[in-house]
Parts: C-alpha cells; sequence; structure tokens
C-alpha cells in the first residue's frame, strides 16, 4: 500500500506539470492583453507597455513559464492582475470559502443521501421512496442554478426563514482568520452567535451544491443496498434470528456503502471546481467565481493558482477513494 | 451504523436551533441609521490611482476627498479639499490654497505635501487614472497649504479632471510600502482617504462596511447615515427581492425588466441622473463599403432610435444629437436629430450601387450585460430589411478593445460607449475622433479629418470660452456630417431605493458614486 501511495504522488507530480502548462498555453492563446486590462481601458499604449514588462509578460512564452514554475517552488504563486495582491493570499481566502460549501455539501451527501438510499431499498413504493425519485429527478433533471434562484425567492423571499446568500448577515464582521471557515473560526473564537449565523447561511447554498450529487448517491445506495440485501449471506443472517435493524445497518449496508462512497470521494473535486453556479447566486465569495472572473479579465496569474488548486483537491480526493475502497474491501489491495 | 444515526439526529438538532435563533436573533442589528447598498462588484483596490475604475471610485466617495468637486446644479467645479484656486500663463500654472483643518483617517494633517506625493505616485505607478494627466509634469508645495501644478503644455480642460484624482496619506502610503509596491498591496484591502467614512471590514466578493470618521472636518452636524455598507451581490433578480423586502435601501444595478415593476411599488423610488455618457455604433470607415457616406448614412437612418429606448434603455434615456451627450457644455443643439427612415436608407444605398443590401457587417459588441447584446440584435434586424446581413460577435472588452486598435480586425461596426472623466466635452472629441487616437482603441471608427484635428489642438488651449465655444459646436458639426459613427443615445443613469432614503444626487463626473454623507434616513419601517 505505501508503495502505491508513494507510486501515486508522484504521479501528481507530474499531471500537475503537464496541467500547467496545458494551462499556460491555453491562457496565453486566448484573445485578450492582460496588460491592458491591469492599465486600464484608456491607458496610453506606453502605459499598457509599462504594465506589460512589469508583469514581465514581454518575455518569450517558454521564459515566462520557467519563472512561474521557479517561483511556485518558492511559495510564491505571482501577483494578481486585478487585485496586484499575492495570488497566495487572495487563495487563503477564497479556498477555504469554496471549501466551507463543499464540506457542508459532503455533510448533506453523507447523512442525507445515505440514508435516503437506505430506506428508499427498504420501502419500495412508499412514500420515502417517492420522495427518493423526487429528490433524484430535481437533482440530476433540474440546473443547479434555477433550483438555486427558486429556493431563494421561496425560503428567503416568500417565508424569510433563510438568508438569501453571503456567508454572514449584513453587518456582521468576519472572525479573524484561522482556518477560513468561517463556521471553525467562529467556533475558536467562542463567538456562538456568530457560528449560529456563519451555520445557517451555509445551509442553503451548500444542500444546493449537494443535490446533484445527492440524487446520484442515493440512487447509487439505494442500488447496492437492493442488490446487497438479495445476497445468500443476508437470507442467513436473517434465518439465524438476527435482528432487521442488524442485519439492514451493520451487514447490509457496510458492504452495499463501499460503491457510493467511493465515487463520492472522486467527486470531491468535481464539486470544488462546480461552486462557480451557488457561488454566483447565494453570493458566496470562492474560488469558483474567482477564477471565472479570472479568465474573463486575463488574469492568468490566478487562474492558474486557482485551477492549479483545483486539479491537486481532485487528485487527491481520487486517491483517498482508492485507499478507501481498499479499507472497505479487504479483498482489494495494490 | 448507530453512531451515523446519532450524528444525524445531532446534526438535525443544530441545524433547527441554529436557524430558530437566526430568525429571531437577525432583528437585533440596527440598522437605523446605515445606509445598505447592493451592488454587483466588490472593488479591486482602495488606492485612489485606480479612480478611473468606477467600482474602485465608489468606495472613493466615501472614503477619500479630491481638491475639487463637480456640482452638477451649476455645472461648475466647487472648493472641497482646496479653499481656491488660480490659473496662470494661460492654463499652465494651477494654484490650490488648502483648507488647513483637514486629517486623514491614520491621524495625520492633509497638507500640500500630501497632495504633491498623491501627483508624484500617480505618475510614478503611471496606471489607472495617471492617463488622463499626461500634461502634469511638476507638483510644487509652496507652503503647508499651497500647492501649484505645472503643465508641460497650457491644457484648459485640465482642471475638470481634478475631482477624479483622490489624495492619499503620504505618511500612510510610506509605513505601508513592501517590496516596492507603492503600497499597492496594502491597499488592496485598506483605504488612506481623509473622507467622512472610515472602512473598518472588507470582505472580498462579501462586504464592506464603512463607519464614520468622527474627526471628519466637515462635522456631523445635521442630517448623515453614520455608516454604509456595500454588499456585494451578483445577481440582479435577487438585488430587486433584498430591495423588496426592505433588507437594502438602495440597488445599484437594477435590470431595465425590473424598472417598471419599481415604478408600481409605492415604496420604492427610481433616482434618475442625466450623464455624460453617449452610445454609438462606430463604423470602420476603412473597411468597405464603410469608405463610402452614403453607406454610412443609410445605416444610421435604418436604426430604430425609438424602440432602443424604449427595450435597452427601459425609457430611461434620449436620442443623441451628435457626437457627445446633450448635457456636456458646448453641446451643439443645432444638430439634426436622426430619426428611421428606411425608404431614405435604401434609396442611399441605392445612391451608393447597393440598391439590394447585399453584403455582410461583423458587428462586435461586449457578450457580458445585456445592453449591448440588445442593442446589436436590434441593429442586425433593423439591417436585415435592407437585405444588409450582420454577423454578430459577442466578446469580452479587453478584446474588443484589442480589435478597435488594429485597423486589418474583422468588426465592422463596434457597440461602444463614452464615459467622459470631466465636464469638457474634449475628452470624448479627442479620444475618439481625433486622428491620433487612431489605434488607441478608443478612435475605433478609424476616423480621420485635419479640420477637426486643428479645430481640437487649437480648443484645448483656447482661454476665449466663447471662441472655444463655436470651436467645439463645429466640431460637432463636421462629425456629425462625416458619420464616422452611429449616435445611438444618452442614457440615464438609474438606480433603485426605498422611499426612506434622501439627499441623493447623481453626479455625471464621478459617475455611479454615492455621495453618503450628503444622504439622510427617514424611519424605516
Amino acid at each position: 500500500m505505501l508503495k502505491f501511495i508513494i507510486r501515486r504522488l508522484l504521479f501528481m507530480v507530474f499531471i500537475m506539470v503537464g496541467i500547467s502548462i496545458l494551462l499556460f498555453m491555453i491562457m496565453y492563446k486566448l484573445p485578450g492583453d492582460p496588460a491592458r486590462t491591469a492599465a486600464g481601458i484608456r491607458a496610453k499604449p506606453e502605459q499598457v507597455e509599462s504594465v506589460r514588462r512589469q508583469l514581465g509578460l514581454d518575455k518569450p512564452l517558454h521564459i515566462q513559464y520557467l519563472t512561474y514554475i521557479n517561483n511556485i517552488f518558492r511559495g510564491k504563486l505571482g501577483t494578481s492582475v486585478l487585485t496586484r495582491k499575492p495570488v497566495a493570499s487572495e487563495l487563503k481566502v477564497y479556498v477555504p470559502a469554496s471549501f466551507e460549501l463543499v464540506l457542508g455539501a459532503m455533510l448533506w451527501v453523507i447523512f442525507f443521501g445515505v440514508p435516503l438510499g437506505v430506506f428508499s431499498a427498504l420501502k419500495p413504493g412508499k412514500l420515502v421512496d417517492i420522495f427518493s425519485r423526487f429528490i433524484t429527478a430535481l437533482g440530476m433533471g433540474m440546473p443547479v442554478f434555477w433550483i438555486g434562484l427558486i429556493a431563494q425567492m421561496f425560503l428567503y423571499g416568500k417565508l424569510n426563514i433563510l438568508p438569501f446568500g453571503g456567508r454572514l448577515s449584513m453587518g456582521l464582521i468576519p472572525p479573524p482568520n484561522v482556518t477560513g471557515l468561517y463556521t471553525l473560526d467562529a467556533i475558536f473564537m467562542r463567538d456562538f452567535n456568530l457560528f449560529k449565523d456563519a451555520f445557517v447561511h451555509l445551509l442553503l447554498p451548500s444542500f444546493i451544491l449537494a443535490l446533484p450529487e445527492l440524487a446520484f448517491i442515493s440512487r447509487l445506495t439505494q442500488n447496492s443496498m437492493i442488490e446487497v440485501l438479495q445476497m445468500d449471506y443476508i437470507i442467513v443472517a436473517r434465518a439465524k434470528g438476527l435482528s432487521e435493524k442488524r442485519v439492514v445497518w451493520i451487514h447490509a449496508l457496510k458492504n452495499a456503502f463501499s460503491a457510493p462512497m467511493t465515487m463520492f470521494s472522486m467527486q470531491i473535486g468535481m464539486l470544488l471546481g462546480g461552486t462557480i453556479l451557488v457561488e454566483s447566486i447565494f453570493s458566496w465569495g470562492g474560488l469558483g467565481y474567482l477564477i471565472f472572473q479570472g479568465i474573463l479579465i486575463r488574469d492568468f496569474p490566478m487562474v492558474m493558482g486557482g485551477t492549479l488548486v483545483i486539479t491537486f483537491v481532485f487528485m487527491v480526493s481520487n486517491l483517498f477513494a482508492d485507499i478507501l475502497y481498499c479499507y472497505l474491501d479487504p479483498r482489494i489491495s495494490y | 451504523m448507530k453512531k451515523l444515526l446519532y450524528i444525524l439526529v445531532m446534526l438535525m438538532l443544530i441545524i433547527v436551533f441554529c436557524f430558530v435563533n437566526y430568525v429571531f436573533a437577525s432583528a437585533d442589528q440596527d440598522f437605523s441609521n446605515t445606509l445598505v447598498i447592493a451592488e454587483n462588484e466588490y472593488p479591486s483596490s482602495f488606492d485612489s490611482v485606480f479612480a478611473d475604475n468606477t467600482t474602485v471610485e465608489r468606495t472613493m466617495a466615501l472614503s477619500y476627498e479630491a481638491l475639487l468637486r463637480f456640482n452638477p446644479s451649476t455645472n461648475e467645479l466647487e472648493p472641497w479639499i482646496a479653499s481656491k484656486w488660480s490659473t496662470l500663463e494661460n492654463g499652465k500654472v494651477f494654484t490650490f490654497t488648502l483648507n488647513q483643518n483637514i486629517t486623514f483617517h491614520d491621524g495625520t494633517d492633509l497638507t500640500a505635501s500630501d497632495v504633491k506625493f498623491t501627483f508624484d505616485r500617480m505618475r510614478e505607478i503611471d496606471q489607472g487614472i495617471a492617463y488622463e494627466f499626461g500634461s502634469l509634469y511638476r507638483v510644487e508645495v509652496v507652503d503647508d497649504y499651497t500647492v501649484k501644478f505645472f503643465l508641460s503644455e497650457a491644457s484648459i480642460p485640465f482642471i475638470k479632471i481634478i475631482p477624479k484624482m483622490y489624495i492619499i496619506s503620504e505618511e500612510g502610503v510610506k509605513a505601508n510600502i513592501s517590496d516596492n509596491d507603492y503600497a499597492m498591496t496594502y491597499l488592496a484591502n485598506h483605504e488612506l482617504g481623509s473622507g467622512p467614512y472610515v472602512l473598518t471590514s472588507f470582505a472580498p466578493e462579501q462586504q464592506a462596511i464603512f463607519s464614520k470618521y468622527d474627526n471628519y472636518w466637515k462635522g456631523w452636524e445635521g442630517n448623515h447615515v453614520e455608516k454604509v455598507i456595500w454588499q456585494y451581490i451578483k445577481e440582479s433578480s435577487t438585488q430587486r427581492l433584498l430591495l423588496e423586502k426592505g433588507d437594502v435601501d438602495i440597488i445599484m444595478d437594477p435590470s431595465p425588466d425590473d424598472l417598471n415593476a419599481f415604478r408600481d411599488n409605492s415604496d420604492i423610488k427610481l433616482a434618475e441622473g442625466t450623464t455624460f455618457i453617449e452610445d454609438y455604433f462606430h463604423l470602420r470607415t476603412t473597411h468597405k463599403p464603410l469608405d463610402d457616406i452614403r453607406v454610412r448614412k443609410a445605416l444610421a437612418l435604418a436604426y430604430d432610435y425609438d424602440a432602443h429606448i424604449a427595450i435597452v434603455l427601459g425609457g430611461s434615456g434620449t436620442q443623441a444629437q451628435g457626437p457627445i451627450s446633450s448635457s456636456m457644455i458646448f453641446h451643439n443643439n443645432t444638430l439634426p436629430i436622426t430619426h428611421q427612415d428606411m425608404a431614405k436608407a435604401k434609396a442611399l444605398l441605392a445612391e451608393a450601387g447597393y440598391p439590394n443590401g447585399g453584403f455582410t457587417f461583423k458587428l462586435a459588441y461586449t457578450g457580458i450585460g445585456e445592453q449591448d447584446q440588445r442593442t446589436a440584435v436590434l441593429f442586425q434586424s433593423n439591417l436585415a430589411e435592407l437585405g444588409i446581413t450582420v454577423d454578430l460577435m459577442g466578446m469580452t472588452w479587453d478584446y474588443m478593445f484589442d480589435m478597435e486598435q488594429d485597423e486589418n480586425s474583422e468588426p465592422d461596426i463596434y457597440v461602444e460607449h463614452f464615459y467622459s472623466n470631466s465636464a469638457d466635452p474634449d475628452s470624448g472629441l479627442r479620444d475618439i475622433y481625433h486622428s491620433e487616437s487612431r489605434g488607441t482603441g478608443s478612435n475605433a471608427s478609424w476616423y480621420q479629418n485635419p479640420k477637426v484635428d486643428e479645430l481640437l489642438d487649437s480648443g484645448i488651449v483656447e482661454m476665449d470660452l466663447v471662441k472655444r465655444e463655436m470651436d467645439y459646436k463645429e466640431i460637432q458639426k463636421i462629425i456629425a456630417e462625416d458619420v464616422p459613427s452611429i449616435f445611438i443615445s444618452n442614457p440615464k443613469y438609474i438606480i433603485a431605493m426605498r422611499n426612506y432614503v434622501n439627499g441623493y444626487r447623481y453626479n455625471p463626473v464621478n459617475h455611479e458614486c454615492i455621495f453618503a454623507y450628503d444622504i439622510y434616513l427617514d424611519e424605516k419601517p
């Protein structure tokens, strides 16, 4: 197993280099001029050229790339064209914001999606199964953008039971940055009012983000459970007189769990990369929208930095999925 | 799995507890004298050098001040940090005398040294608003409260750009320089101004909170809001929802479709401002068949201006009359206003040798935002009636700007706007129609006329206001006759606000800025 992990980590480095080269070339080829963006739309040509030299954009492409890689090894991800701040310091703010959203989505999937799948497998045709199908149709058939806006209009606009968006209520000052996750940082500060506020703001956006995954995982769990419940060892367990609860939650679920969980682990990176719509609707201020804005204004360093973070998380989550699979099914070994 | 169930139950209890507390606790915050503004874009910086960016300038209006301010009621400049000013040597030297009781938020006094430092720093950085001050070559401190500006060449309009240069604390900048960055990194999240409000909290993409500066030199007697919260909300539909519920007081980005709903809402009022903005189609005069003036005139006659005002602008704006905004000084109001006339357009095309159209134009517009897209689609449908095909090219503004700089680029027509940074017609006419602007991107039509160049070059140094007015009116007449652009509209600037908001006044020089110090609130329901 250790050899497998080391091999995968080395492979990750190789993939990251490849992604960075590809991304660099794509950004370079995109129309538009980042020096113009930084200098201002009505800047004179000589001002634009001065900015181009400051940003190192006048150098040949391969020199720009090597300089960038060299800086990465020194812990620098470049300077944002838009904000003129180090990209690393910007990512420290935006990545935790997206991560908090993804973490919330994961909790929805694990603690709502999986039990929903189990119950709908146990009670086919009943209310819980119908509800599960509704969630599946909603999550997999409706666009996130549409559901998010409708939920916002109804739960905030009509019922006023959840906030419209944002990470905190208007006028509240964010907690000092420890992890960047407002919920956790509020706990570290022992400000439970702030924690409550941050937690409630997280509920709806994380649920909307989770919805497609939740639908997928609940369906997968349901199918896995149905398959496992028909296996011989389950019949034997029942014949031996074990309680139905024990049969389902101890014996059946453990075996049915492996497929959904490994699939879900692989989806974490995709969740992180897919937050842009939810962040836009709920004014969340995370990595997705940062990268989107970076593409629009040709903020190369920001796009590179943000994309490399997502790539890294994606590969780590895949590795984690493989390790988890091994743990859940002892027959698997690498 | 029992543990899983326990965790699930705990989570459900936390959710219920938190949201019940939230619903009751959220009423505890006191917003009675707080102005809450919804805006879709957060500022990339609080550095006064980048005041050419409207999103940045909005925060300038709260935390910084300039030497002078433009008064839209009188159309004149009025004293601000400077109590008086004078001009010498035919517009080459400007002297400003400063008020003496002004302090920055960092506690330091605002003196002539800070003014000199602000302009020297701007010229060294050479970005942002610096392009407007190209003729300024030296700033001299005469004494603590007197400063002189020396221009390399006389420029009558120079004084009118002064309201865009916000004075920054010299000591504050020097204390926060890192890696020779002119404190730009520090200013990405902090401000160093002397204005009525201090930035107390900034969470990018979330909100910026400004609280009143107790030592503000104009004092706090009378009615003023004490706190301003900028809430960054991307979606205009969400902004609308918040305004209708009363959770924000002003929204900056109402869509044209929302305006009618707001007009029917008795709790909301619209504030309209007359801008210096003009919308255009720039016609690439170096591309065939647009090099033929008859074809350009035919296109100008083909556009449905009434539909543009009603649908694209949502009724908020007027048709343009010539190449500059009708509200700008020296506007030539004798110029004809073009109305759609398809018969005349067809006749002109026939005269030019295109009785049934039969050619294709590429039309470039910025693809983000509905207005330009609607403008482009409307023109496409109008020209189809003349047998002219229009291929639409939606793109980002910087890509479009690159194309405007390149004479051989594909697009034949550009949907464009001009936002003037000053209350003087020179910048708009010079940027867009002087032959030296060809290749800079602003002169997208690649227009040139030696007479226009001559009049612009003499007008910028003309001290006799009557002569200057005549010259600028002549410039507008020549350009209107040459039709390098179709002059579409002068849009009004509209924001929506709750009825209890008072004191807001639009300033066309500080476009989209809210001078919150002038605003006061009636009791909020």
